[in-house]
């Protein structure tokens, strides 16, 4: 239970990692709400362009915000220093919305240099959104090795779901858990499922996170019996066979194989019955007309 | 708008309207106002007729158009808005609307700057290839404040191809998309082809996804070609009403016409 814990204790430098499908972006100003009302002071820093209903947002959460447009051109030293010139105390919090324009213009490398140098120079917390749909994975890889606490954010039936890894200053590493399981079935198939055991969350009006809940999904793995799913095309029309199908597809016998167990006392179909006729020797010579 | 006064009584134009109506209804633009918010159209096939449609809609406003184009001339445009019911060159002569040629005003930034070859900005980093662009725009649209104006830019990818870097481009969108914010009455209008195979269309496309308040996402059918249906259509609205919705589509001549999924042999 990662969200969970984070709320109860104070900042810790975190990654929320979103995608198209689930904007990470209302769960990254619910946590600076939350910090912001336990006394730390934000400095908020945008890179991203800012949707036409995100000026109304940061009214309703009363933080001060400018958006810069990236210029590849300037130093990141420029960007690093603007960034260690608002964290002078330890009551800050410094937010990134989001690293994308600056992965754009440096490479992940320099960046990782200028957050880890941060994090060095002071002992600020930095809370960072990423949009993992931008990237590869070599840079979100690269990312999770300078903050301790990773989250990624999705949706699946019809909820908001969060899941992450955060390694503690203790060394231990809370993981959202997911294991392998399997049963078996009638017919002595192997069913294989996984478990990941992530958290739910809401987000209300105001900016308060609630209702963070374990939520456990299973997963059925690949059934080894049924057709793979690569050989179906992708149609709207329903073309794969559920189990009960495919039981009854098991059980229909095709008329072209032949039956070995066929019984003898069966009567028998088509058969040729063949009568020996007698035969029908003459005992005259039949050279007997030859004038030899 | 006196054209369209004049047109109503055709019945052909009609029939325009209301394939028109359809799409706008679709993608709730009859319902949700474009000043202030920036719309993406991702096309993964060539040639949005879904950015034609849109271009109808901000002329039947009566809004100011600045359409700035890499891949077509005027005449272009011009001949599929006649098709559509309206006359670009009628809007160019009254003011009401401007052309920018991508290429010609990266080509004339070039001479400026006394380069032999018209394409030597993409081996010099330090200038930005489409800062002249991008101040072509500003002072057009400097010239309607406080008034509703659309700026249109069809197939930002061509940049890609020629050699821009992705951060150029994305900087290029967020200077027109802070032009649009400061005039609450403006909105922005982007197309972007997208290929499967190329990486830097596609991180592109998906970080502007991230910005832009409206995205609409144009395919091709999954299961190849069909007589009754173009594409399949995704409109995604990242502000409220936060809806996901999909749509199939089917292009005419002179329009398109919207199908719920499964409904177009109906």
């Amino acid at each position: 239970m990662i969200l969970k814990d984070i709320l109860t204790q104070p900042p810790v430098s975190t990654l929320i990692q979103d995608s198209c499908s689930l904007k990470g972006r209302p769960l990254f100003l619910s946590l600076i709400r939350h910090y912001s009302e336990n006394g730390y002071s934000i400095r908020y820093f945008k890179y991203d362009s800012p949707l036409s209903s995100e000026i109304t947002e940061m009214e309703q959460l009363k933080i001060s915000w400018k958006t810069s447009i990236v210029d590849g051109n300037q130093d990141l030293m420029s960007v690093e220093n603007s960034w260690t010139s608002e964290a002078r105390n330890d009551q800050v919090l410094v937010a990134i919305d989001s690293l994308s324009p600056l992965l754009l213009n440096w490479t992940v490398g320099a960046i990782a240099s200028a957050l880890r140098n941060l994090q060095k120079t002071t002992t600020v917390s930095v809370i960072a959104l990423v949009h993992g749909d931008v990237h590869d994975k070599h840079t979100l890889q690269a990312l999770n090795y300078i903050f301790p606490c990773h989250l990624a954010v999705r949706r699946a039936q019809g909820r908001n779901l969060c899941s992450g890894t955060w390694r503690k200053a203790s060394g231990k590493i809370t993981d959202s858990v997911k294991s392998t399981c399997f049963s078996c079935s009638k017919n002595l198939n192997l069913n294989y499922f996984f478990f990941a055991q992530d958290e739910y969350y809401s987000i209300t009006d105001k900016w308060e996170l609630k209702d963070v809940k374990e939520f456990i999904e299973t997963q059925p793995a690949v059934m080894p019996d049924s057709l793979p799913k690569s050989a179906v095309p992708k149609s709207t029309f329903k073309l794969d066979l559920n189990a009960r199908e495919e039981q009854a597809r098991s059980q229909v016998v095709l008329p072209y194989i032949k039956k070995h167990n066929e019984s003898s006392s069966e009567p028998s179909r088509g058969k040729i019955i063949y009568e020996v006729e007698a035969p029908d020797w003459d005992d005259e010579d039949p050279d007997d007309d030859l004038e030899i | 708008m006196e054209d369209f006064e004049y047109a109503w009584k055709n019945p052909l134009f009609n029939s325009l309207l209301k394939m028109a109506d359809t799409v706008i209804k679709a993608l709730m633009l009859d319902k949700i106002q474009m000043d202030g918010k920036s719309l993406i159209i991702v096309q993964h096939n060539d040639g949005s007729p879904f950015l034609h449609s849109l271009l109808t809609q901000s002329a039947r406003q009566g809004r100011k158009i600045c359409l700035v184009s890499f891949n077509h001339s005027v005449g272009y445009y011009h001949n599929v808005g006649t098709r559509l019911g309206w006359n670009l060159n009628n809007l160019l002569s009254k003011n009401q609307a401007v052309f920018i040629g991508g290429l010609q005003t990266l080509k004339d930034s070039s001479r400026l700057q006394n380069c032999s070859n018209p394409f030597d900005f993409l081996f010099n980093p330090s200038t930005c290839p489409i800062q002249t662009l991008l101040l072509s725009i500003q002072e057009v649209v400097s010239n309607w404040v406080e008034q509703p104006f659309s700026l249109v830019i069809d197939e930002l990818d061509c940049l890609l191809s020629l050699g821009v870097e992705p951060k150029h481009i994305v900087k290029f969108f967020q200077h027109c998309h802070s032009l649009v914010q400061t005039n609450s009455k403006g909105s922005l209008i982007i197309s972007m082809g997208v290929t499967p195979s190329d990486k830097e269309v596609i991180q592109c496309s998906q970080l502007l996804a991230h910005w832009c308040d409206l995205v609409i996402t144009e395919k091709g059918l999954q299961t190849g070609k069909s007589k009754d249906l173009t594409g399949s259509l995704t409109v995604n609205w990242n502000i409220h009403p936060f809806t996901e919705q999909h749509f199939h589509f089917k292009c005419y001549d002179r329009g398109i016409k919207m199908f719920a999924p499964g409904t177009a042999v109906l």
